[in-house]
């Protein structure tokens, strides 16, 4: 039997993470979507939609169910993963000041359950002045810096001037992590994104290789890094369909290098 | 002649008293009536006016007399659960030194409860650092005593256990399984599971744990209310309810379990539905020695495990290696405003855990923007790390801390490594608290720390951490203060210093009687005061047995 994918969505409050799950769950033909929320209050599901209520559990009468959290999430899980027949994929929402990213490694070791990148949703309205908060800005950020993608909401609600600083801040807080602007229907992001960090100048040959290998499993990859025989000099690295270069960098760029993104189509966790 | 009518029912003498009533700190002789104190002075006079022909007369022989104790803070459910438990705990919270000791308190325990072969034997506060042996306990200790029964062994930090075999083939835990991302197991050499898991090792194991149920929680009433009482405590509290326990309490108070006063705190989520619905419950009394105090919101964690929030850094890295971490608000700004409105507009106590400063910052905001209104007795609870501009600011808006010195004797080493002896030092600042009449309790946080009121007046007194380091001279209190942190302030705490805390007339017949005088006896002796005796209003509910259980 195959995992179950489990997917954390985060954001700060009122980010739109609930109306986000509430879309999903509704929108879903065919797959059996759980999505597990802290109570059921927020959640707001439309009448026509529900089909029983119970206790922790909302059925859908679209063959999918909300539930709440309660005491603990792994247990929370494990009791979803009871269901019959076993859901398709499960979402779960992340309270306002929590980091996803922890919440989905503590779901690691739950069995029969493969945990991708957290979803975070991002408010353009506030999200850049959220991050600088002297209470709640460090943890907006690492909400932000740790999401595999992100869901920018209520772009709606903001002038193009807005928009495009947001989603510079954004480029710079969340390198490489795919932003989805889309409508809420579609929050997958088509694709997954791997950040790996070179701890200072590293083996040329061995990157060369590597960087090879790269093109058969990803389409698009781009960063930064020096070698052991130049160590001075850093060079640009980008991939693009089966070729890659190395561009040496400029003077003023240097001191960023050590790391290489790379995106790929997204895999099914199985 | 004194007739039976103006009698007292029972007259108290012969030992010290310490009325904690600042306008007769002590006294010879206590007359109760009814339940309540009705006299209290020189043994002469409280005789003449008291003693009547079938007053039983309570000889103290010597002990020393205070007020019961109120509990400050604390989960009453683990006292619940752990009813039922084996205590193997390193002294001073348990009798194990090394793993035999360990053994043989499963043993006892099993006897003792007569638990039966393929009945669970369950035990927490197993410490693998502070036995002798230098190794950690498996399976192979425990198999050849316990065959027939599985076993579940809680690590002190209840973040894993260890199993004997019986117990991992009980819960479906394949000793051969790989390690999870983020689990700890430890492993024989040939690799299988040896006993101990921790973290998300232990998340399979703790998912089919069994879990008392319901009528087991209610027949440990008793047993939980004895803990409480054995350790002095008239009054005892759960902040907050876990939402499945708040059912559990009302049932308890509806089959009339208590006969200490429980008070219950409402956790924050539940709060605003409770409200809407149910309003009454947290207007009134005591119903059958159960009431709902207000409601408990927690807004950060804990600074031994870094995720308590101060306003700067640590200067030791985070939990996961962070630089300048400075932890989090467990928390957002607008819901705890939200929930500070909320409470205010209905007259609701709030009791906010607060460890770093800048969760008391929060807390803070949160009680200006609702307007800052006098005398709501805001708790502050913990409030370690409070800064002297925030108790500055508890002394103007009349909000109270309940203190936890416990933590300079079990993390006062781990708190100067992390922050530095100039924050450090002043955690849990209760002196300069007293200094600014600012009230304050003082409280076990059970069962982080043990119940024990004389150890947490001794840590309040003498500050010393493990290693003999004293965490902060200048906040040493005296015995004094130390034990008002436990009586007469933590009654107005609770709002009941009309009934409570101090030994006057007119109050609740709620004592409770020691081995000795916490004011006369060297600083050092006082956590080896035991209770001997507790009495709620005038009942005694706990006697000293004259060979110790260890439970």
């Amino acid at each position: 039997m195959s995992a179950v994918p489990v997917r954390v969505i985060g954001g700060y409050l009122g980010a739109g993470k609930t109306t986000l799950l509430n879309a999903l769950l509704e929108a879903s033909t065919g797959e059996r979507i759980v999505v597990l929320v802290n109570d059921f209050g927020s959640v707001n599901i439309d009448a026509r939609f529900v089909g029983s209520r119970a206790g922790d559990t909302i059925e859908l009468t679209n063959g999918c169910a909300c539930c709440t959290i309660g005491d603990d999430l792994a247990l929370a899980v494990h009791r979803a993963l009871e269901r019959s027949p076993l859901p398709d994929r499960i979402y779960v929402e992340a309270s306002g000041v929590a980091d996803p990213r922890r919440i989905g490694e503590r779901l690691a070791a739950v069995a029969g359950v493969c945990v991708e990148a957290p979803l975070v949703v991002a408010d353009a309205q506030n999200v850049v002045e959220r991050a600088r908060d002297r209470y709640v800005g460090e943890l907006v950020c690492r909400q932000l810096a740790g999401a595999g993608a992100l869901y920018l909401s209520k772009l709606d609600l903001v002038d193009e001037e807005r928009a495009g600083a947001v989603r510079e801040f954004l480029a710079e807080i969340a390198a490489g992590v795919p932003t989805s602007e889309r409508d809420a229907l579609r929050p997958e992001p088509e694709f997954e994104s791997t950040t790996v960090y070179y701890d200072g100048p590293i083996d040329r040959a061995l990157f060369i290789a590597e960087a090879q290998a790269l093109t058969r499993t990803h389409h698009r990859a781009k960063g930064m890094v020096s070698f052991t025989d130049e160590p001075g000099r850093s060079y640009i690295f980008q991939l693009a369909g089966s070729t890659w270069s190395l561009e040496p960098a400029g003077e003023g760029e240097a001191a960023r290098d050590g790391f290489v993104v790379a995106i790929a189509p997204r895999s099914d966790c199985a | 002649m004194m007739s039976d009518v103006t009698a007292a029912d029972k007259i108290y003498a012969g030992g010290p008293i310490l009325t904690m009533d600042e306008a007769r700190p002590a006294a010879q002789a206590v007359a109760v009536l009814d339940g309540r104190i009705v006299g209290v002075g020189d043994a002469a006079e409280v005789l003449a006016q008291w003693r009547g022909p079938s007053t039983e007369m309570v000889d103290l022989g010597g002990r020393t007399m205070l007020p019961g104790f109120l509990d400050g803070h604390s989960h009453f459910i683990n006292a619940v659960r752990l009813a039922s438990w084996a205590n193997v705990s390193a002294p001073p919270v348990g009798p194990v030194r090394a793993i035999p000791d360990l053994v043989a308190a499963l043993q006892s325990h099993r006897e003792k409860r007569g638990i039966a072969p393929g009945q669970w034997i369950m035990a927490y506060g197993y410490d693998p650092t502070a036995t002798s042996d230098g190794r950690t306990l498996t399976r192979a200790d425990l198999d050849p005593a316990f065959p027939d029964n599985p076993v579940l062994i809680l690590h002190v930090s209840l973040h894993g256990a260890v199993l004997n075999t019986l117990g991992f083939t009980t819960v479906g835990f394949d000793v051969n399984a790989p390690t999870p991302p983020m689990g700890m197991t430890e492993r024989y050499p040939n690799g299988e599971a040896s006993g101990l898991v921790m973290e998300n090792s232990f998340l399979p194991v703790y998912m089919k744990m069994p879990s008392p149920s319901e009528q087991d929680q209610l027949d440990n009433m008793d047993a939980a209310q004895q803990l409480y009482a054995s350790n002095g405590y008239t009054t005892a509290q759960d902040a907050p309810m876990e939402p499945p326990t708040r059912p559990l309490y009302h049932k308890a108070a509806e089959q009339k379990r208590f006969y200490i006063d429980f008070v219950g705190y409402v956790n924050w989520g539940e709060f605003p539905k409770l409200l809407e619905t149910k309003g009454e419950p947290f207007l009134g009394g005591y119903a059958n020695r159960f009431r709902i105090g207000g409601v408990k919101v927690i807004c950060d964690g804990s600074p031994q495990g870094k995720t308590a929030f101060w306003s700067r850094p640590l200067v030791t890295p985070g939990p996961n290696g962070q630089k300048d971490w400075r932890g989090e608000p467990n928390v957002a700004p607008e819901e705890l405003d939200a929930l500070v409105k909320l409470a205010y507009d209905n007259g609701i106590q709030i009791m906010a855990h607060c460890n770093g400063d800048a969760a008391i910052d929060m807390l803070l905001d949160a009680h200006a923007a609702a307007g800052a209104p006098p005398d709501r007795r805001t708790v502050v609870i913990h409030s370690q790390f409070v800064r002297p501009d925030q108790l500055k600011k508890y002394a103007d808006n009349d909000i109270m801390a309940s203190f936890f010195t416990n933590h300079t004797f079990f993390w006062g080493d781990v708190h100067v490594e992390n922050l530095g002896k100039e924050r450090a030092y002043f955690m849990s600042p209760a002196k300069s608290a007293a200094a600014m009449g600012i009230h304050f309790s003082n409280h076990s946080d059970f069962a982080v720390t043990p119940l024990n009121p004389m150890f947490i007046l001794w840590t309040s007194v003498a500050r010393t951490s493990r290693s003999g380091q004293i965490i902060g001279p200048d906040e040493r209190l005296t015995p004094h203060q130390g034990l008002r942190a436990l009586t007469i302030d933590a009654a107005h705490q609770y709002g009941e210093e009309d009934d409570k805390g101090s030994i006057a007339p007119g109050k609740l017949a709620d004592f409770a009687i020691l081995d000795a005088d916490p004011t006369a006896v060297p600083v050092d002796a006082i956590k080896d005061i035991k209770v001997v005796e507790t009495v709620k209003e005038g009942k005694t509910v706990y006697r000293h047995a004259a060979e110790a259980a260890t439970a």
